[in-house]
C-alpha cells in the first residue's frame, strides 16, 4: 500500500478524501488495486485512462452481468475507459460508506439501457435477461414478469418507471445497500 | 459530521413527497436541515431543463419522448426527486440558469473533443455558479465547508469535474470572505468542529488499517456472496464485544486478584471481622518478595510448619471446614490439583481453583503500593455489572437499529417481491465466474418459482386441507413441546447423576463430559429436526418457515441452558461452592460445543466433500447453513452471559473459541462447500438473529439479577462475607435499612408495581400500532389517489392529442358506457363547445357532430388556445 503515496501529492489525496467516501488510505489502496490492472502504464501516468477492457478485469465488475454499463456510467468520457479518478468514483459510490440514495442514483443510470430516464420496458427486459444469465425465461414468462414489476412499482400506471418510482421501492428494500456494494 | 441523520431526514421527505401530493406544494425549508442544503444546490443544478415539475409525474409521454435520446450519456445529469422539485419550485429564477442555453447541451447528441472540453468548463462553471448562490455553502468557516464537501460528495458527476469545481470553490471563498475578526467563541466552535472531524477521520483511518479480517471477508463474499458473510460478520461483531469485555474484566478483576495471590499477606484483612494483628503479617512479608511467598505458602500446604512465626501459621490456619464459617478469604491458596490434559476438557481438577473461577476470588483488598486499596468484592460486582450492562445496551443500540432499517424504514418487509427480486438481485460483491455462474441460475429459478406461485395464487385450500394442515401443526406444536419438556428432564437427570444426589459414588465416575456431550449433541440435533417439521408444515413462504424454525431452536437452547442454572440452584448445598460448579458446567458446554459443534462438523463435512468428489455423486456436497451456523454463535454467546458472572475468565475462552472458530469455518467453507443455490434474505434474518441474542441477554440479565438479591451466596468467592452479593454493595455504601432511596427501589421491584409498568407500555404500544396501521390505510388511500390522477391526465392528455391530430370524434353516441370518462370528455366538449361557437358559426356543433369541412377551423382553435397557455 504504501509505495502509491509518492504519487500522489498531499493535496490530491487530501481532494480526494473529501470528495469521496474514502480515507486517504483506502484512497491509495485502491490506486494500488488500479495499478494492478495495468502496472506499466498506470505506473507513467497514475491517473492513466484504461480501455474498458482493462477495467472489466478486476474481479467483481468481470463476472457482474452489468460490468460494462457500469464502466460506461462512471466513464468521464462516456465511452467506458476510466481513469483513476473515474475508477476511484466508482469504488466510492460501491462502498460501505455511501449512502443509499447514492446508490440508488447510480443503479437506476446502470438499469437505464437506452438513457432516456426511464426504465421501460426494454430496460427491464435487458436487465432480466443479463440477470438470468445463459438460462432465458421464456416470452410469455418475460411478460408476466415485467407485468408484475409495473403492477408493484409503477405508481402513476405510466408504462415505465421514473426515478422517483424506482427510487421509492429501493428505499422499502432492506437488501439493497448490501447487495450494491463491493468491497475495495 | 452526521451523515445518517441528514439521510434519515431525506428519506423522510422522500417517502413524504410520494406519499402526499399535497405537502409537495410547499418548500423543503420547513426542514431547517443544513446538510440538504448543497445537495438541493446540486438538484438544481442538475436537473434537465426540458423538464417541468409540474409535468414530471404526469405527463410520461414528454420525459419519454425520443427527443433526448443520448442525454444521459453526452452529459451527466441528475433526475430530480420529488423533494428535489420543491427546491426547483422555490428557487429564484436566475438560480435555475438558463434554460435555453442548457437545452441547447442536452440537445448535442455528437460532441467532438474541443467541444466537449468547453461544455464541461461551462457545466463546471454553472455548478460554481449555482452554489455560489448559497450563504450557507459559501461562508469562510470548516463547518460551511464540511456542507459544501458533502453537496459535492453526493452529485453524480466524476471526479475530475468535482475536483475542478472544488477549486473554484475554495477560490471564490477565499475572495470573498470580508476577513473580519472572528470572536473567540467563534474561533473555539471553529477550531473544535475542525478537530473532531479531523479525529473522526483519523479513527477511520485507524479502523480500516485495523479492519480484523478484511480479506477472509472479501475472499468469503467473493465466492459464496453477501449471505454467507453475514455469518461471518456476525461473528466477528460479537468477537469484537468479547474481546471489549475480556480486557474490562480482565483488567478490573483478573489482575487484581492474580496480584493478590503475590501480595496477599502484606495487607492483610481489611474488612475482616478476624483480629489478626496485620502488622505482623507485614514484618514477616515486609519485603513482599513472591517467590518467599510462595515457597512459604508450598510449606504450608504440605504441612510441614518449620521456623515460620506462629502468627503466620494463625493467618494460614483455617482448616477448611472452619474457613466456610469465617469471614475472611474462605480457603487459602491452596496449590493446585495436579494437571492432567483431561482437565482442559472438563474444567475440573487443576482449573478449579483458578482465576477461571468464581470461587477463587477474594473478598479482600489488594494492595500493591501502600496507602492504596483494592477492593476486589466491589471490583468484581461492578465489573462484570458494568460488562453485562455494556452488552446489554450494545445489543439493544445495534438491534434498534437493524430492526429500524429493515422493518420500518421498509414499512413491514418486502412488499414488491418481485421487484426487489429484479433490482436488488444480483449480489455485487461476488467476484469468481463460478459463483456469479450459480448466482445467475438462483435468480433464474427464483424468478421461475415466483411466477408459478403467482399462477397457483388463486389455488385456495379446500376447508379439508386446511383442517388437515392444522391437525398436523398442532399434533407437531405439542411433539416439540414434549421434545423441550423431556430434553429439559433428561439434562436434570444426568446433572443429578453428575454430582451424585443419590449415591454420592457416582460422582467419581467421571460422568462430568457425559451431560455436556449430550446437550450438545441435542442442540445440534434440534435444528435439522425441527426444519424438518418446519417443512411438513408446509408454511406459505420460506422465511416464516426459517423464522419458526429458528424460534423454536432457540427455545430449546433457552430450556437447555435453564435448566442447567436452575439444577444449580436448586442442589447448591451439594457442591462447596455451587458458583464454581456452575462456571464449571457452562465451561464444559463451552469446550463441547467447540470440539462437537465447530470442529466436528468442519471435519464431517470435509469427509462428506471428499466422497462426494470422489465415490459418490449422489451424497451431494456440503452447503453451508447459514441460519445453523448463526445459531451456534448466538448459544455460543448465551452461554458466555450465563457464564460471565461466575467465571470472568471465561471471556477469554470465549473469544479464543471464536478466534479458532473464524478460521475454522472459513477453510471448512473455502474447501468444501458448495455455495448455496437458495436464496437468503440476509438483512431481515440479521435482525432477528439480533433480536434472539438481545432476547438471551434479557433473561441472562434477570437471571443474575434474582441471583444477586435471592440466592444466598456460598461460602466462597468474593461475596461470601455476606448472605447475598448486592448486600456488599449496600455495605460498602454503608447505606441504613430504612434509608429511603433503598426504601424506593424496593418499591420498584416490587411484583405489582412492575406488572403497573408492563400495563403502561403495553398500552403505549397497542396505541402506537394502531396508529402505524392507519397510516399504513392512509398511504393506501393516497396510493390510489396517486394511480387515478395520473389515469386521469393520461386520458386528457389522449384527447388533447387526438385533438391536436384532427382525430377527434364528436359522436357521443359510442362512448356513452364509460360513466367517468365521459364526465371529462363532456368537460373537453364543453370547451371545444365554446371554441366551436366562437369561431365559427357552424350550428351543428350543437349536435356534438362536427362535419368534415369544420375541423380545420376547430383545430385552429384549440392550437390557438394552446399557444396562449403556453
Amino acid at each position: 500500500m504504501g509505495q502509491g503515496r509518492s504519487q500522489f501529492t498531499e493535496e490530491e489525496l487530501q481532494d480526494y478524501q473529501d470528495l469521496t467516501y474514502f480515507t486517504k488510505k483506502e484512497v491509495l489502496y485502491a490506486h494500488h488495486k488500479f495499478k494492478a490492472l495495468a502496472p506499466e502504464k498506470v505506473g507513467h501516468n497514475k491517473n492513466a485512462k484504461l480501455p474498458m477492457a482493462k477495467i472489466l478485469q478486476y474481479p467483481e465488475l468481470h463476472v457482474n452481468p452489468f460490468g460494462d454499463r457500469i464502466c460506461h456510467i462512471f466513464s468521464s468520457s462516456h465511452d467506458g475507459d476510466c481513469t483513476f479518478e473515474d475508477f476511484l468514483d466508482m469504488m466510492s459510490v460501491f462502498s460501505e460508506g455511501a449512502p443509499k440514495a447514492v446508490k440508488a442514483e447510480h443503479a437506476f443510470r446502470i438499469f437505464d439501457f437506452d438513457g432516456d430516464d426511464m426504465l421501460g420496458v426494454t430496460d427491464l427486459r435487458q436487465v432480466v435477461n443479463r440477470l438470468t444469465g445463459q438460462q432465458r425465461l421464456s416470452e410469455q414468462d418475460m411478460q408476466h414478469l415485467i407485468q408484475n414489476i409495473l403492477d408493484e412499482a409503477d405508481l402513476d400506471d405510466d408504462g415505465a418507471l421514473s426515478f422517483a418510482e424506482f427510487e421509492h421501492i429501493i428505499s422499502k428494500s432492506s437488501d439493497f445497500a448490501n447487495a450494491f456494494r463491493i468491497r475495495l | 459530521m452526521n451523515r445518517s441523520s441528514g439521510y434519515g431526514s431525506r428519506e423522510e421527505v422522500r417517502m413524504e413527497s410520494l406519499k402526499d401530493a399535497e405537502t409537495r406544494r410547499q418548500p423543503v425549508s420547513r426542514r431547517p436541515d443544513q446538510h440538504r442544503r448543497g445537495e438541493q444546490y446540486v438538484a438544481a443544478q442538475h436537473r434537465p431543463a426540458s423538464r417541468d415539475p409540474a409535468q414530471y409525474q404526469f405527463d410520461p409521454r414528454n420525459n419519454r419522448s425520443p427527443a433526448r435520446p443520448s442525454i444521459s450519456r453526452s452529459q451527466p445529469q441528475h433526475r430530480p426527486t420529488p423533494s428535489q422539485e420543491d427546491v426547483i419550485r422555490d428557487l429564484p429564477l436566475q438560480n435555475i440558469g438558463d434554460v435555453s442555453f442548457r437545452e441547447g447541451i442536452l440537445n448535442q447528441p455528437l460532441l467532438f473533443p474541443g467541444e466537449n472540453k468547453r461544455l464541461e468548463e461551462h457545466h463546471v462553471a454553472q455548478i460554481v455558479n449555482e452554489m455560489e448562490q448559497d450563504v450557507a455553502l459559501m461562508e469562510d468557516n470548516p463547518l460551511s465547508e464540511q456542507l459544501r464537501m458533502e453537496a459535492l460528495r453526493e452529485m453524480p458527476e466524476s471526479l475530475t469535474l468535482k475536483r475542478t469545481v472544488k477549486k473554484k470553490l475554495v477560490k471564490s471563498v477565499s475572495q470573498k470572505s470580508k476577513r473580519t475578526p472572528l470572536s473567540i467563541w467563534k474561533r473555539l466552535k471553529y477550531r473544535l468542529s475542525v478537530l473532531l472531524s479531523k479525529f473522526s477521520i483519523m479513527i477511520k483511518n485507524l479502523l480500516y488499517t485495523f479492519e480484523l479480517w478484511y480479506s477472509s471477508l472479501k475472499v468469503i463474499e467473493g465466492h459464496f456472496g453477501s449471505g454467507v458473510a453475514t455469518y461471518f460478520r456476525f461473528l466477528r461483531w460479537l468477537f469484537l464485544l468479547n474481546t471489549v469485555v475480556f480486557l474490562l474484566s480482565f483488567g478490573f478483576v483478573v489482575i487484581p486478584q492474580l496480584l493478590h495471590r503475590f501480595y496477599e499477606p502484606a495487607e492483610g484483612n481489611q474488612n475482616g471481622t478476624e483480629s489478626t494483628p496485620s502488622q505482623m503479617n507485614s514484618v514477616i512479608f515486609d519485603s513482599g518478595h513472591s517467590d518467599g511467598f510462595l515457597q512459604l505458602h508450598e510449606e504450608y500446604n504440605s504441612t510441614i510448619h518449620l521456623v515460620t512465626p506462629v502468627a503466620i501459621i494463625d493467618n494460614w490456619k483455617p482448616a477448611p471446614s472452619v474457613a466456610y464459617q469465617s469471614q475472611v478469604r474462605s480457603r487459602p491458596y491452596a496449590s493446585n490439583a495436579d494437571f492432567s490434559v483431561g482437565n482442559i476438557f472438563t474444567g475440573e481438577g487443576f482449573f478449579t481453583d483458578t482465576t477461571l473461577y468464581y470461587g477463587y476470588y477474594t473478598n479482600e483488598s489488594v494492595s500493591v503500593v501502600s496507602g492504596l486499596t483494592y477492593h476486589i468484592p466491589s471490583a468484581y460486582f461492578f465489573t462484570v455489572l458494568s460488562c453485562y450492562l455494556f452488552m446489554f445496551v450494545v445489543l439493544s443500540i445495534s438491534m434498534a437499529r437493524s430492526y429500524r432499517r429493515t422493518f420500518i424504514e421498509t414499512a413491514g418487509g418486502l412488499k414488491n417481491v418481485v421487484t426487489h427480486k429484479v433490482f436488488c438481485g444480483w449480489d455485487f460483491s461476488i467476484a469468481t465466474g463460478e459463483a456469479a455462474a450459480l448466482k445467475s441460475k438462483s435468480i433464474y429459478n427464483e424468478l421461475k418459482e415466483l411466477l408459478e406461485d403467482m399462477k397457483k395464487e388463486d389455488k385456495e385450500l379446500t376447508c379439508q386441507g386446511k383442517f388437515f394442515l392444522l391437525i398436523v401443526r398442532i399434533f407437531l406444536n405439542v411433539f416439540i413441546g414434549l421434545v423441550l419438556a423431556s430434553t429439559g428432564l433428561i439434562i436434570w437427570f444426568l446433572l443429578r447423576e453428575e454430582i451424585g444426589v443419590d449415591e454420592p459414588a457416582a460422582a467419581e465416575r467421571g460422568a462430568a463430559m457425559l451431560m455436556p456431550l449430550i446437550i450438545t449433541v441435542i442442540m445440534m440435533a434440534a435444528p435439522v429436526l425441527f426444519s424438518w417439521m418446519a417443512r411438513v408444515e408446509d408454511y406459505a413462504s420460506p422465511r416464516t418457515a426459517l423464522f419458526v424454525t429458528l424460534t423454536r431452536t432457540f427455545v430449546m437452547e433457552i430450556v437447555v441452558i435453564g435448566v442447567v442454572v436452575a439444577f444449580w440452584l436448586t442442589f447448591k448445598k451439594n457442591s462447596e461452592c455451587w458458583e464454581t460448579s456452575l462456571g464449571q458446567e457452562i465451561y464444559r458446554l463451552v469446550i463441547t460445543d467447540f470440539l462437537l459443534a465447530i470442529v466436528g462438523t468442519s471435519l464431517a463435512e470435509f469427509v462428506r466433500f471428499r466422497i462426494y468428489k470422489s465415490m459418490w455423486k449422489k451424497i451431494g456436497g456440503p452447503e453451508f447453513h447459514i441460519a445453523r451456523n448463526t445459531l451456534n454463535v448466538i448459544y455460543n454467546q448465551t452461554l458466555f452471559f450465563v457464564g460471565l458472572y461466575f467465571s470472568p475468565l471465561l471471556s477469554f475462552i470465549i473469544i479464543l473459541k471464536m478466534f479458532i472458530t473464524f478460521y475454522v469455518k472459513k477453510i471448512g467453507l473455502l474447501n468444501s462447500c458448495q455455495p448455496s443455490a437458495r436464496p437468503w434474505r440476509a438483512a431481515q434474518t440479521h435482525t432477528l438473529f439480533l433480536v434472539l441474542s438481545f432476547i438471551a441477554t434479557l433473561a441472562v440479565l434477570i437471571l443474575l439479577g434474582y441471583i444477586i438479591t435471592q440466592v444466598e451466596s456460598s461460602s466462597c468467592g468474593p461475596f461470601c462475607a455476606h448472605k447475598y452479593p448486592y448486600e456488599m454493595i449496600l455495605d460498602m455504601l454503608q447505606v441504613q435499612e430504612n434509608n429511603g432511596f433503598l426504601q424506593f427501589v424496593r418499591f420498584l421491584v416490587k411484583p405489582g408495581v412492575i406488572g403497573g409498568i408492563l400495563l403502561a407500555m403495553c398500552v403505549g404500544v397497542y396505541f402506537l400500532r394502531a396508529k402505524s396501521y392507519e397510516h399504513r390505510d392512509m398511504v393506501l388511500l393516497l396510493k390510489e389517489m396517486l394511480v387515478l390522477e395520473a389515469k386521469d391526465k393520461e386520458f386528457l392528455l389522449d384527447n388533447i392529442s387526438k385533438v391536436t391530430n384532427g382525430r377527434w370524434d364528436f359522436n357521443l353516441r359510442t362512448d356513452r358506457s364509460l360513466g367517468a370518462k365521459w364526465n371529462l370528455q363532456k368537460q373537453v366538449r364543453k370547451r371545444a363547445d365554446i371554441y366551436s361557437n366562437t369561431l365559427s358559426d357552424a350550428s351543428t356543433s350543437r349536435e356534438y357532430d362536427l362535419s368534415e369541412y369544420e375541423r380545420p377551423v376547430f383545430q385552429r382553435g384549440v392550437r390557438e388556445r394552446r399557444t396562449a397557455l403556453c
